[in-house]
């Protein structure tokens, strides 16, 4: 109950967050109005990541086959598709919806506690979906940006989908005691981080200033999500060429219908640490 | 009248041979042939079992420097802050660029795993500009899905057409530089990013 507590206070907070800086939010020069704070998680997030989690990560690789691996991934992308399911509806994909309880319901049972992931080879592919892409539908601005420590790049959006996460996830409602859902969760984080690997070691090599990089790829990935538009939002940075009269501060970010905010590349909301890239 | 008739086939002929030469030039040379002829290129080189991983990228690089227009791409990154800068600067900054972008892209070779890549659309954007719409797909157990979405914008210079910003997913290369640039300008100016990246190309030749 603490739990249930928790999540809904996690999520109402945050929509009422969206409703009160939804007007600061259009100002391109806000898109990071809490940077001080967001460079120090991100500098935290490198830190825990460059000292427990990849190291654990790269341990798990080693030690761990890969078959028994994907199992462990498939397991804990079943449990957190209920969040998938939850949103689809939310956003009247009836049919997706439909779909994705199927595949739920089919890798659960068949595919023994999700460990299997048959649903694909019937044709119930896997989705994404999350509470920051309904909000986002519904109307709501990416508010300002935001660096969570572990979960990484987010923005007052996309945050609130960490509570309803929790809340759609079996594993709370089965409650179990915290010797269990401790390790439930570290081996959860350890297993994102390698499955992340090649998108942070992206990141390490194209980056030049990585906070930058990921709070850029991070929105503007988001965005196009959200949008459902594969185009950079922002035409106009194409025209320097002919040397017009661009001022410096024009950050490629000024939409007029959509989120500000530009960000990293592909990141899932519940990604542990620094960029979760695709 | 028997030379102005010869005159005249000579030159309708001539005017004939030239257009359809132009025109298979040009047919060959859409924005959307020249993205599928490289894409051919590149997987033929990602797929070829014989060559070693430097080997490969070594070939990648090459193609990919015939086809981006480095100097355009790092002039749209830096935006308004080009204009400040010396000849001697703008030459600096886009060989380190180019250094930069070849190496971060070269490393994505090492990680290629049997993907195709489909040209699934191309669009003109308002500017005359292209974009072309391609699709990485990759396997996952036993169905094809979509991996990626990259979409390139080419712009035509000198009857050429080079590639001039890369999009995956949403998320334009040059508007990632750009907003990276931008803060490192506030905060340092060109000193300080023209060091970073000099930097960056030195920790990646290791």
């Amino acid at each position: 109950m603490r739990i249930l507590t928790q999540c809904l206070v996690c999520i109402f907070g945050g929509i009422l967050m969206i409703g009160a800086l939804g007007g600061c939010a259009n100002d391109p020069k806000n898109i990071d109005p809490w940077e001080k704070t967001n460079r120090f998680f991100y500098s935290f997030n490198d830190n825990l990541d460059h000292y427990a989690l990849k190291p654990l990560a790269d341990g798990y690789v080693k030690i761990i086959p890969k078959p028994v691996r994907t199992c462990i991934g498939n397991g804990y992308d079943n449990l957190q598709y209920g969040d998938v399911i939850l949103n689809d509806f939310l956003q009247g994909q009836w049919q997706q919806g439909w779909s994705d309880a199927g595949r739920m319901g089919v890798n659960t049972t068949v595919g023994i506690a999700g460990i299997f992931d048959v649903a694909t080879r019937w044709n119930l592919p896997s989705h994404d979906n999350d509470f920051g892409m309904t909000l986002g539908k519904w109307g709501a601005d990416a508010g300002p940006y935001l660096v969570l420590p572990l979960f990484g790049p987010s923005c007052v959006r996309d945050a609130p989908d960490i509570g309803v996460g929790i809340l759609t996830n079996p594993v709370t409602w089965i409650d179990p005691p915290w010797y269990v859902t401790i390790p439930l969760f570290a081996l959860q984080a350890v297993d994102s981080r390698s499955r992340l690997d090649r998108e942070v070691r992206f990141r390490d090599q194209a980056a030049i200033d990585p906070y930058a990089f990921t709070r850029h790829a991070y929105l503007e990935y988001r965005r196009a999500k959200i949008s459902g538009s594969e185009a950079p939002a922002n035409q106009d940075m194409y025209e320097d060429e002919s040397g017009p009269t661009t001022a410096p501060a024009t950050q490629p970010s000024t939409q007029p219908a959509t989120a500000p905010a530009t960000q990293t590349q592909p990141v899932a909301p519940r990604s542990p640490t620094t960029s979760n890239n695709k | 009248m028997k030379c102005w008739k010869c005159s005249v086939l000579v030159v309708l002929s001539g005017a004939l041979a030239l257009n359809s030469w132009s025109l298979a030039a040009e047919s060959a040379a859409t924005p959307r042939s020249i993205i599928e002829k490289v894409m051919q290129d590149v997987l033929a080189v990602l797929r070829d079992t014989k060559l070693t991983k430097p080997e490969k990228n070594e070939k990648v690089r090459s193609i990919a420097f015939q086809t981006m227009d480095f100097e355009v791409l790092a002039r749209l990154a830096l935006g308004a802050y080009w204009r400040n800068l010396s000849d001697d600067q703008h030459k600096e900054f886009v060989a380190e660029f180019r250094k930069h972008v070849a190496a971060t892209y070269g490393h994505t070779v090492d990680e290629y795993t049997d993907e195709d890549i489909n040209v699934v659309g191309d669009r003109e954007e308002v500017r005359g500009d292209w974009t072309v719409q391609t699709r990485i797909m990759g396997m996952k157990e036993g169905k094809k899905q979509e991996v990626a979405k990259v979409d390139y914008r080419l712009r035509q210079k000198d009857q050429q057409w080079k590639i001039i910003d890369v999009t995956i997913d949403g998320v334009s290369l040059m508007a990632n530089f750009r907003a990276q640039f931008k803060d490192i300008m506030e905060n340092g100016g060109y000193d300080r990013l023209i060091k970073m990246l000099k930097d960056k190309n030195a920790d990646s030749g290791k």
